[in-house]
């Protein structure tokens, strides 16, 4: 049926948008390169790819939110060279952003028609007719949610089915959603899909991104996978596109050759259990995660967007709280899991955004540096300056960090450079147990491959780790063993003689 | 544990730079010496134009002036190195040398006694300033504007209680104690402000201070204590406002409801143009009293050119928007 469809198209219809070559960069990090693709009139179109592949950069730039660095976007035949959401907007496209951006404390119509022109004689709101045209709008896509109700009353899922309509309730076009069903229970998501296959038949176009292969298969008419930024095919939605295949694609590197190597894998002399984790859950966030730590150990955690693998890095470290679970260290139980009691235990943390927290920007290098460790370095509580001195150049020499002084302040330095010295911040502690989130974001390759070097290294000496990881051949080219997330819960685990990107992609998607 | 062997072969193959540990870099502290330079120049300008700036009383007035309201802006910069603003200074500053006089008066204390009192009835209040920042996340101006308000209000009571008493002679001659021909609180003041530069530098308690300000999240990470650290500093910042206040009601002699009323603007725009940041971080009570001291030259300056008082205020106003836009700018330039 869906190649049929195509079949009939005219050509101005199926080049309805264009992406042109394009690319973007942010610092040393390749966000997009040479893409190049087109979407038809009124088709649902999906973009599939790991986390980082680049969807979300692509669907910014065409709702006018980032610039490409070259290249050009073609809307029905005009090329497009101004980049604000407003001219987007005016072009008939709009976005539903993965969070949720809602006015929490105003009605459900006046989300749906945030700057509607509902003025009765006297300029003004029309609050009845605002309130009868919102109930039409949920009424077409049977939804039983009172106009004027405060949006804050709702469920999630209905608050963003009203997102989803604010974005349609304006004669659109082009409609993008990014990865609306994350948050979303089966039921409600079935709900939306049939919400897009309607809108759909009356001719708009949708751009979709979904970690949900059964869902893609069932709702888009083609699929386009991208792969480290680069486009890599456009996939018909006939009856011969299976799960797998798409696994297969989102995938499929050559690693032989490249930065990463696959572990090799020495069996580890001793199999004492360090840390474990006993049913873990919190609303919301994760559901019943139990795994245990061997000693000297890096155990890999894997999962795409909304997996949940974000907040369990989190909750392992006492940065967010939980509802249920027990935590093990060294047999014994940890009763308080803050970061101030873990780090007694010599469990340490390596944040994931730098910029955010676990660097001090505006502070120098020593400064950086003698954070965790400041007892260690003082005498009678003053800082032994001579100490620090040497202790910090001792890790700058250690890390091969450039930088120009121990008194420089990181914000000036490349993003390899700021995580180095993050990771010699923790190690300065000598840890024996270290999670690290997200060893090597947003830096060049060169540090990437030095930082893991690091880290195998430190395995070797007896430290045990904790590796989460949006970068799939990072991950396999560092752990023993990976632990797959979908869903808010463990979906498999890979021992090092199964660990594959097939392997792992199946249990993180399927 | 130590990972020697493998790292080090790394850092010789790669050619990152090697650095050494060399001498400090003189590190001029810009900021200071800015605040200086204009308060001198200021200073020659009125110098310059009027006959009474450069008199010794004078310029011992505005130094004594600054060694009374220097107490209060201790602590307070505390709280602005770690990114909080404590409203209630003024109303403790009000309310310390009621209280003091009160307890003198009402229950016979000595001075030295019912002074302690005073002190840590006044860090309770900054305490629970601190806790209800700390425990429940609420922005420690809001908290503190109702603090202010309620000790603002148990001020007015004590001070109507105390209608037709006078202060005991040793609570009026505290302010009066001199060592050789100066003012006691004039040379303190000099002495701590030295001391606590020297502290605030080095010593692991003040280092704290601003890694908490600098990245509470951060500080956190790595095990800092920044809640109790919170608690303390609010204790501190209401003591340290109780000992100003009590100076300033020893040299007016009684207890009077304007004293402390609107003070805590004053220590802000004295802490912002001082180089404190209301995104924490930064800051030093000596810079802190130099800002003070900038602003008393112009308060005097004003005075003397005969300025009406009404425009002194929108001047002081002007100088606080002009300090806190160049404070967020700043900010904005360095993320």
């Amino acid at each position: 049926m869906n190649s049929g469809r195509m079949g009939a198209m005219s050509k101005q219809n199926e080049n309805f948008l264009v992406i042109n070559h394009v690319a973007k960069r942010f610092g040393v990090v390749t966000a997009l390169q040479d893409v190049s693709f087109s979407v038809s009139k009124g088709e649902i179109h999906t973009l599939l790819g790991e986390n980082g592949a680049g969807k979300s950069t692509l669907i910014k730039i065409i709702m006018g939110e980032q610039a490409p660095d070259s290249g050009s976007i073609i809307i029905d035949g005009m090329p497009v060279d101004i980049y604000t959401p407003k001219h987007a907007q005016s072009l008939g496209i709009s976005m539903v952003h993965q969070e949720l951006a809602v006015f929490e404390n105003m009605t459900v119509a006046e989300n749906i028609f945030p700057d509607s022109n509902f003025k009765n004689k006297f300029g003004l709101i029309d609050k009845r007719r605002l309130n009868s045209e919102a109930k039409k709008t949920l009424d077409i896509f049977e939804l039983n949610i009172d106009p004027d109700q405060k949006m804050n009353a709702l469920t999630l899922a209905e608050q963003q089915m009203v997102e989803i309509l604010r974005a349609i309730s304006l004669n659109k076009k082009i409609i993008m959603l990014d990865e609306p069903t994350s948050s979303l229970n089966n039921e409600e998501a079935e709900r939306l899909v049939k919400i897009l296959k309607k809108l759909r038949n009356d001719g708009i176009t949708i751009i979709y991104i979904s970690h949900r292969l059964n869902e893609i298969l069932d709702l888009s008419d083609r699929v386009t996978v991208l792969r480290d930024g680069s486009f890599i095919c456009t996939l018909i939605n006939d009856e011969s596109l299976t799960e797998n295949i798409l696994v297969s694609k989102m995938v499929g590197r050559e690693l032989t050759g490249s930065v990463y190597v696959k572990k090799d894998y020495e069996s580890l002399p001793e199999t004492e259990t360090i840390f474990e984790v006993k049913g873990l859950s919190k609303k919301n966030s994760v559901n019943n995660i139990s795994f245990s730590l061997n000693k000297g150990e890096i155990l890999g955690f894997y999962g795409l967007e909304g997996s949940g693998t974000t907040e369990l890095s989190r909750m392992l470290y006492g940065l967010e709280g939980i509802d249920k679970g027990e935590f093990f260290y060294k047999g014994k139980k940890l009763v308080n899991i803050t970061p101030i009691n873990l780090i007694e235990h010599k469990i340490l943390y390596l944040n994931s955004d730098r910029k955010h927290a676990g660097l001090l920007l505006n502070m120098s290098a020593m400064d950086n540096m003698s954070l965790p460790v400041l007892k260690k370095l003082s005498k009678f509580s003053f800082v032994d300056v001579k100490a620090l001195k040497q202790y910090t150049t001792e890790f700058i020499n250690k890390f091969s960090i450039a930088i120009a002084s121990i008194w420089t302040k990181p914000g000036t330095l490349s993003g390899g450079n700021q995580q180095k010295l993050m990771l010699s911040v923790c190690l300065g502690t000598e840890p024996e147990c270290f999670i690290i989130n997200e060893p090597t974001r947003g830096i060049d390759v060169g540090a990437k491959t030095e930082i893991h070097k690091f880290i195998l290294n430190i395995a070797k000496q007896g430290v045990s780790m904790i590796v989460f990881s949006s970068d799939l051949p990072e991950l396999i080219s560092l752990a023993d063993r990976i632990i797959i997330m979908r869903n808010k819960t463990i979906s498999g685990e890979l021992g090092s003689h199964e660990i594959t990107e097939n392997e792992i992609m199946s249990f993180a998607a399927l | 544990m130590r990972w020697d062997g493998g790292v080090r072969r790394m850092s010789t193959e790669s050619k990152a730079a090697i650095i050494k540990t060399g001498r400090s870099q003189l590190r001029v502290d810009i900021g200071a010496v800015s605040i200086i330079l204009i308060t001198v120049l200021l200073s020659i300008i009125l110098g310059a134009t009027t006959s009474s700036f450069f008199s010794y009383n004078n310029i011992y007035s505005i130094l004594f002036g600054v060694s009374i309201q220097f107490f209060a802006i201790i602590g307070f910069t505390f709280l602005m190195i770690m990114g909080e603003l404590d409203m209630s200074v003024g109303a403790v500053y009000g309310f310390s040398g009621t209280m003091l006089g009160t307890l003198m008066i009402k229950t016979d204390m000595p001075f030295i006694l019912a002074f302690i009192v005073t002190i840590l009835i006044c860090a309770c209040f900054g305490m629970i300033s601190g806790y209800v920042v700390t425990k429940f996340r609420v922005n420690s101006m809001m908290v503190t504007i109702g603090m202010m308000t309620l000790i603002q209000g148990i001020n007015w009571i004590l001070i109507g209680s105390l209608q037709g008493y006078t202060f005991p002679d040793t609570y009026r001659h505290f302010i009066n104690l001199r060592i050789g021909a100066i003012h006691w609180s004039i040379l303190f003041m000099i002495l701590i402000v030295v001391a606590l530069e020297i502290l605030m530098k080095k010593s692991t308690v003040f280092k704290k201070m601003y890694y908490v300000g600098s990245n509470i999240e951060t500080a956190r990470i790595y095990g800092i204590k920044s809640e109790k650290i919170k608690i303390i500093t609010f204790a501190v910042s209401s003591a340290t406002a109780a000992i100003g206040g009590i100076l300033a009601t020893s040299r007016i002699m009684h207890a009077d409801v304007t004293t402390g009323v609107n003070l805590e603007f004053l220590m802000i725009t004295a802490a912002v143009v001082g180089g404190a940041s209301l995104f924490g971080g930064k800051g030093s009570v000596m810079r802190s009293v130099l800002g003070l001291l900038f602003l008393s030259v112009i308060f005097n300056g004003m005075i003397i050119f005969k300025i009406d008082p009404f425009i002194q205020h929108v001047i002081v106003g002007f100088i606080l928007i002009v300090a806190v836009f160049i404070d967020t700018l700043l900010n904005k330039m360095t993320k």
